[in-house]
């Protein structure tokens, strides 16, 4: 089910309303919560509960059999079951494919033909997120961080949440699961607030997201036949396609399921403001991040072992991180672009201190930040350009094109016949700039709190006015309603 | 729980407030076609001021000029008619005029009486297979009533009610066509907006090329025998009843089909299956296909060879003469409207009225006929258009919102008015500057262009016509005149 559906809107008030009429039983709150996640998750295809309940159902039991025993060879056994039966499913389903084309693709480099055919497979809808989930409970509990819960009901839901379900944010075991062991009282501010939340994701996704993506499809699903200025836009337009995308989702998530008294953990925290990749993946998909930092870096040695072997490692997470968003080679490029970059980062940090120092360059001017929020978001949107073409082909020929000389289109019209007309343009430029003075003011000021000081007409003509835009200016209907980019990954 | 319930209140009120938005918001957000526009001319009628009624699709809003049969008939006349409409719809659209109009008479057009298929003489298409676009375009112009939740109920899917109740939601993307939703809200609250005499009539000016024609030659269609859909039949018995009681006669009317398609289609069978409902109902059907059985393409419209054709501005002259004076004859409407609004009023009573009661005189020239000054001119049907250049005014009144037409008469008593779609405004500067009244004959200028296919072959007299803003019409012979040879 996605979140821009006429579905979600059904559903989401049914089990809002449910949920808080049986609040005050914990017992009948997981149920319903079990209940509906389920059949969230099922409306796209029934066959993907029976994954979910089956990797549930082995980390449950796995948890308890690691904590019960002091035996360390079982412990490592058991852990190893976890891993082999998740990653399994995991890599089954998303990278079968892939590997079969990159061993056939080998072959050819030696001139040899081989005759394997790929499988048809059908991936299920976040299977990398829920997957990642569920595998932190029993590293977690295998390296004594976490107590295993005899709560089944309690895991089952945490373990399926329909909120974060499919994309994220990617919670640990040991923030999540504890709340579904509460009760909660419905709290007015904090169901507002994750309301206020879900519009605004909504506008993110449907206003600028798949707006600009009329744009980006038509130039990346083409790219012989656009060049310089054009190839540019649509780099730049998924820049910020990408960021509403997700986020966007992140924030429906996030919003759900604060209006049930939840809390996820925060995904995005305005990573076009960053002023080096380092810093951009601070903001960046904040769950995965410390995902990768907690169950691959720190075990690869983290920066414990020396200069060398934390480039090495660095370049690793990123390399893995790559491959975590798809079973491609543009998203493997993508990820050693900024494994590249991150090292090269943490390489030359003294030097570019010292330089800095020696011409006498504050880094807290703003012209200093901005030229650094600048050249950052410059190097992600070139990344990005991988993450987006269709192929590794494809992503040479937008570089190419890229370079020829067009920019007297920009003063012109031509520009218009590219997916988005005039006026379509002007609207997603105002939405993206209403999005970045709302994200430059946000950590200043909280904007829910400030409406909710204003006058009953100015807080509801505000309510009224986010769902008219919603309506009007939002992508949508039989030919438009399109999935979340990252519930592919 | 005193909050869960507050909010929960709060979320009801904030939704029908939005519901109430989308409503109102709505109808700007929608491409206005023909069958939108009869209900809206509908609505704006007099309550029981309707004496005729016209029900049915595209073929009766293209086939018949509902300017002169009101003319010809001296009937208060309207049509509700959308693309793609068959029975069931003509039934709830039936039911919601009775609400404000108790017509004498109703005429149902048979094209939208369908066979096993909602498009007979085509592969069959199930009844619940009518695209939801043909289905939309009256129910959207219906006022919110038990009439159109039981016509949801009964036509609709229940996926499609969002679409249908929130029109807004269907076509938002409409806000991105240049200015589209300025256009609707600029035509619905300014008072001469362009459909104000707007009833349903005939605005076809294309003739069917020979291209098509030959596309017509070469293409087959079903030819079986036609049975009315029983599920169909049912919804004309109800038409039937409503009618009986609210002692409405009923008529059944059918335009002319081109000739090409009627050879190739069982006609004969659809023609007694129509004839026996009527005979078995007791009321007329006018068969328009026995009366003109041999039309060429000029009379129907150029669109593209799908199946029955649509009837063009010229068939519709024929069409509704003939058919007024048949309804004259059968019907006693007991009605004498004086559509003083309507040029075609002055050209068919041959009423001379170039000034105001006020005395403001229609001030005018018509210059040029295809370029030339002659008093006379003419032209071989078929070898050019007639361009008619000139430009008129009513004396002292400002020009900008006034309506500007042509007449042609021919000696034989056939009558062409120009359509707006013929028309183009031309600035007269020159005209104000002539009169020494600053600015207001600038909007005076024009330029009509007539395909002469359209015309039958005579000898014409043109008129110059002026509508202003409150409906008064002032007629001026150009003295010029044309001959079609």
């Amino acid at each position: 089910m996605l979140f821009n559906s006429l579905d979600f809107a059904i559903f989401f008030p049914i089990v809002f309303i449910l949920y808080w009429l049986v609040a005050k039983n914990k017992n009948y709150r997981n149920i319903l919560l079990l209940v509906s996640s389920y059949v969230f998750y099922g409306w796209w295809d029934w066959r993907f509960l029976l994954l979910i309940a089956f990797s549930s159902l082995v980390d449950f039991l796995i948890g308890q059999k690691i904590y019960n025993t002091d035996n360390k060879k079982k412990q490592k056994q058991y852990l190893l079951v976890s891993l082999v039966v998740n990653l399994g499913f995991l890599v089954y389903f998303k990278y079968t494919n892939f590997f079969i084309d990159t061993f056939v693709d080998s072959f050819r480099l030696f001139g040899s033909e081989l005759e394997v055919s790929t499988l048809n497979i059908i991936l299920p809808v976040g299977i990398s997120f829920y997957t990642f989930q569920t595998l932190s409970y029993t590293i977690d509990i295998y390296r004594k961080q976490l107590e295993p819960t005899k709560d089944w009901l309690a895991f089952f839901s945490f373990v399926s949440f329909f909120p974060q379900l499919v994309a994220g944010p990617i919670e640990r075991a040991s923030h999540l699961l504890p709340q579904f062991y509460k009760t909660y009282t419905f709290n007015y501010n904090q169901v507002k607030s994750g309301l206020l939340l879900m519009a605004f994701g909504l506008f993110k996704k449907m206003v600028i997201a798949d707006r600009a993506a009329l744009y980006v499809n038509e130039v990346y699903n083409n790219p012989g036949g656009y060049e310089g200025v054009e190839t540019i836009m649509a780099t730049v337009l998924f820049a910020f396609q990408i960021y509403c995308d997700f986020s966007g989702y992140s924030d429906i998530a996030i919003g759900a399921a604060r209006t049930m008294g939840f809390d996820l953990m925060k995904n995005f925290d305005s990573p076009y403001f960053s002023k080096s990749i380092t810093e951009f993946w601070r903001r960046w998909h904040i769950s995965l991040s410390t995902w990768f930092r907690d169950y691959v870096y720190i075990p690869l040695g983290g920066s414990r072992k020396g200069k060398y072997r934390t480039y090495a490692n660095l370049f690793i997470v990123f390399l893995v991180s790559g491959l975590w968003h798809g079973a491609a080679m543009t998203f493997v490029i993508w990820g050693v672009i900024h494994g590249i970059i991150i090292v090269f980062e943490k390489a030359t940090y003294k030097i570019r201190t010292k330089i800095s120092n020696t011409l006498g360059l504050s880094a807290y001017t703003f012209a200093n930040k901005l030229f650094f929020v600048i050249i950052t978001f410059v190097i992600v949107d070139f990344a990005w350009l991988f993450f987006r073409a269709n192929s590794f082909a494809d992503a040479s020929i937008i570089i190419q094109n890229m370079f020829n000389n067009n920019f007297y289109e920009l003063f012109g019209t031509d520009l218009y016949l590219i997916g988005l007309k005039e006026n379509e343009f002007l609207a997603l430029f105002l939405s993206i700039i209403v999005l970045i003075g709302f994200e430059l003011n946000h950590k200043k000021y909280n904007m829910v709190n400030w409406l909710n000081k204003q006058s009953i007409i100015l807080r509801w003509s505000t309510y009224l006015a986010i769902a008219m835009v919603l309506t009007i200016f939002g992508v949508y209907g039989d030919d438009n309603v399109s999935e979340f980019i990252y519930f592919q990954f | 729980m005193r909050n869960f319930s507050v909010l929960l209140i709060k979320l009801v009120i904030l939704t029908i407030i939005y519901a109430l938005f989308l409503s109102i918001l709505g109808g700007f957000f929608i491409s206005k076609k023909s069958g939108n526009k009869t209900w809206d001319s509908f609505y704006n009628q007099p309550s029981n001021s309707i004496d005729l009624l016209f029900l049915g699709n595209s073929h009766i809003g293209n086939g018949i000029d509902l300017n002169i049969v009101t003319v010809k008939t001296k009937a208060n006349v309207n049509t509700i008619y959308s693309s793609g409409q068959i029975l069931n719809q003509i039934y709830y659209s039936f039911k919601e005029t009775l609400k404000y109009q108790s017509p004498k008479l109703i005429v149902i057009e048979t094209f939208a009486i369908p066979g096993d298929s909602i498009y007979y003489f085509k592969d069959p298409v199930k009844e619940s297979d009518v695209p939801f676009k043909a289905k939309i375009q009256s129910f959207d112009s219906k006022k919110i009533g038990l009439v159109k939740l039981n016509e949801y109920l009964d036509i609709y899917k229940d996926e499609e009610f969002l679409p249908t109740f929130f029109p807004l939601i269907r076509n938002h993307s409409n806000w991105n066509k240049e200015d589209f939703v300025t256009n609707n809200l600029f035509e619905e609250y300014n008072p001469v907006n362009s459909t104000r005499f707007y009833k349903g009539s005939s605005n076809s000016i294309t003739t069917l090329s020979k291209k098509r024609v030959e596309g017509y030659k070469k293409k087959t269609f079903k030819n079986e025998p036609f049975k009315i859909a029983e599920n169909q039949l049912e919804y004309f018995n109800k038409i039937m009843e409503l009618a009986k009681k609210h002692n409405i006669e009923v008529m059944l009317l059918t335009i002319p089909y081109f000739k090409e398609y009627r050879n190739k289609i069982d006609y004969s069978s659809f023609h007694t299956e129509i004839n026996n409902l009527a005979l078995k109902n007791n009321i007329k059907h006018l068969d328009l296909n026995v009366v003109f059985p041999d039309w060429d393409n000029t009379n129907f419209s150029n669109e593209y060879v799908g199946y029955n054709q649509h009837v063009n501005y010229k068939g519709a002259i024929k069409t509704s003469n003939y058919l007024s004076n048949f309804i004259n004859t059968n019907y006693n409407l007991n009605s004498n409207v004086i559509p003083k609004s309507l040029p075609e009023f002055y050209l068919y009573n041959d009423i001379k009225r170039d000034t105001l009661k006020e005395g403001n005189r229609l001030l005018g020239n018509l210059e040029k006929i295809n370029g030339t000054k002659n008093k006379q001119y003419k032209i071989r049907q078929g070898s050019s258009p007639l361009v008619l250049d000139g430009w008129t005014a009513i004396e002292n009144i400002d020009s900008k919102n006034s309506e500007i037409f042509i007449g042609l008469k021919s000696d034989n008593n056939s009558i062409y008015v120009s359509k707006a779609s013929q028309f183009k405004p031309i600035e007269r500067k020159d005209v104000s500057k002539f009169f020494k009244k600053e600015n207001i004959y600038d909007n005076s200028g024009f330029k009509i262009n007539v395909n002469s296919l359209l015309l039958e072959k005579g000898k014409y007299k043109v008129f110059m016509i002026i509508r202003n803003s409150e409906g008064e019409v002032l007629v001026k012979n150009s003295n010029k005149r044309i001959e079609i040879i």
